[in-house]
């Protein structure tokens, strides 16, 4: 026996000994799912900060165009096959989209019930950094299909998914909202891209909360 | 205005198939330990070695389809991020902080030889210290450690020579004899 193998031996048995109470901790695949989810994200915002550029001259048209909502608000009931906005009674707003159809008609509808938003279709629309995202907990419950969307949503910050669903080709998204409890100053930014319209695994529709100040760049997709 | 955004292989990369889910799943399950003790091997903090092995497979998730060899691309982002820790103990020491267990061993109290040695190894500079968790405790080939630590064969093996001249001087204890334990 080598002085190395003696000392490959000692060394093994000294490790095995005191790393034996070293563990994986439980749920770490999930944790690191989410984690490479967000890594991810985070990279391609940097990627659409980019790209979207040129875009930014929109960004004071979509800033103007976004209505403040908060003491207007008022009960709500509308519902399209589309998408549907209905203040309950204890004051919640729900939410439903399965379509971005008359956005403009639907931003109007959100922000009367309270729920400052801009809501763009056949573009999608990010917020210029990671920083402007905020946190959305407490004032929003979200219901999102898992099978349409690999990527979860984030309570912490934003909701967001990837797009190109061959086989969900239209989204299915459901929100109870908070008005009361939403940050002032804040505001959604909801868009979508009609799925027929988008390349295979590109971004089809995203859904952030953002400071109202926050510059958001919209970009139109091509498929290739 | 438009522009055009093609199929995104990164992107491509997020989106896994239920079949890379459950590889995935699997080689967590099946390595994820392994990871942990590796980090801990290298920081001596159970917590600290959680940490950098969920980073770790943050950074395979994401990678998942574009690397051949998923558990060497995992070894070597935890020997690196392992190191990383490491230079930021340093820093926060010289900046007067609580640095992590790094420093020289304190062999006082040690309850017997293999705690001892643990504690010298400890207290190798990083990257001796790597390559003798990596190839003893490791059990890998010169080239599998070299791969890991981004260095060539021949630094492996001088590396690993110096690391065991130094831990015989920490340990104090005369050159080991073939096939007879040491004193």
């Amino acid at each position: 026996m080598t002085d190395l193998e003696v000392s490959a031996r000692r060394i093994r048995d000294a490790f095995d000994h005191d790393l034996a109470d070293y563990r994986a901790p439980a749920g770490l695949a999930e944790r690191a799912r989410l984690g490479g989810l967000r890594r991810a994200r985070s990279r391609r915002l940097r990627r659409w900060a980019c790209a979207a550029g040129a875009a930014c001259a929109a960004v004071g048209l979509a800033t103007a165009l976004t209505i403040a909502a908060g003491s207007s608000a008022r009960p709500v009931h509308v519902r399209l096959a589309a998408w549907s906005v209905t203040t309950n009674p204890d004051g919640t707003v729900t939410f439903k989209l399965r379509k971005i159809t008359q956005p403009a008609r639907l931003q109007h509808v959100l922000a009367e019930a309270g729920v400052p938003a801009m809501v763009r279709w056949g573009e999608i629309c990010l917020a210029q950094g990671r920083h402007d995202l905020l946190s959305t907990r407490g004032f929003v419950k979200t219901s999102i299909r898992e099978n349409t969307f690999p990527e979860k949503y984030q309570p912490e910050s934003f909701f967001a998914t990837l797009g190109g669903q061959r086989h969900t080709p239209w989204l299915d998204w459901s929100w109870t909202i908070t008005p009361g409890k939403i940050p002032p100053g804040g505001r959604f930014v909801i868009s979508a891209i009609s799925p027929d319209r988008v390349p295979a695994d590109d971004i089809q529709s995203v859904w952030e909360f953002v400071h109202s100040s926050a510059p958001v760049a919209c970009a139109r997709l091509m498929k290739p | 205005m438009l522009f055009r955004l093609t199929a995104d292989p990164f992107v491509e990369d997020v989106r896994m198939s239920a079949a890379d889910g459950q590889a995935f799943e699997l080689f967590v399950r099946t390595h994820a330990t392994m990871l942990v003790r590796l980090a801990g091997a290298l920081t001596g903090d159970p917590d600290v070695s959680e940490e950098v092995v969920q980073s770790a497979l943050e950074r395979l998730f994401v990678r998942w389809r574009r690397v051949d060899d998923p558990l060497a691309y995992a070894r070597q982002v935890v020997v690196n991020l392992c190191r990383d820790r490491g230079r930021g103990a340093a820093r926060r020491e010289r900046a007067g902080l609580p640095a992590a267990d790094l420093a020289a061993p304190d062999l006082i109290g040690v309850h017997d030889d293999r705690d001892q040695l643990v504690r010298a190894v400890r207290a190798l500079p990083y990257r001796q210290r790597a390559v003798v968790v990596l190839r003893f405790w490791q059990d890998l080939t010169e080239q599998q450690a070299a791969d890991a630590l981004g260095i060539g064969v021949g630094t492996v093996k001088s590396q690993t020579s110096r690391a065991l001249q130094r831990l015989r001087q920490l340990l104090d204890s005369p050159p080991v004899q073939a096939g007879r334990k040491p004193q």
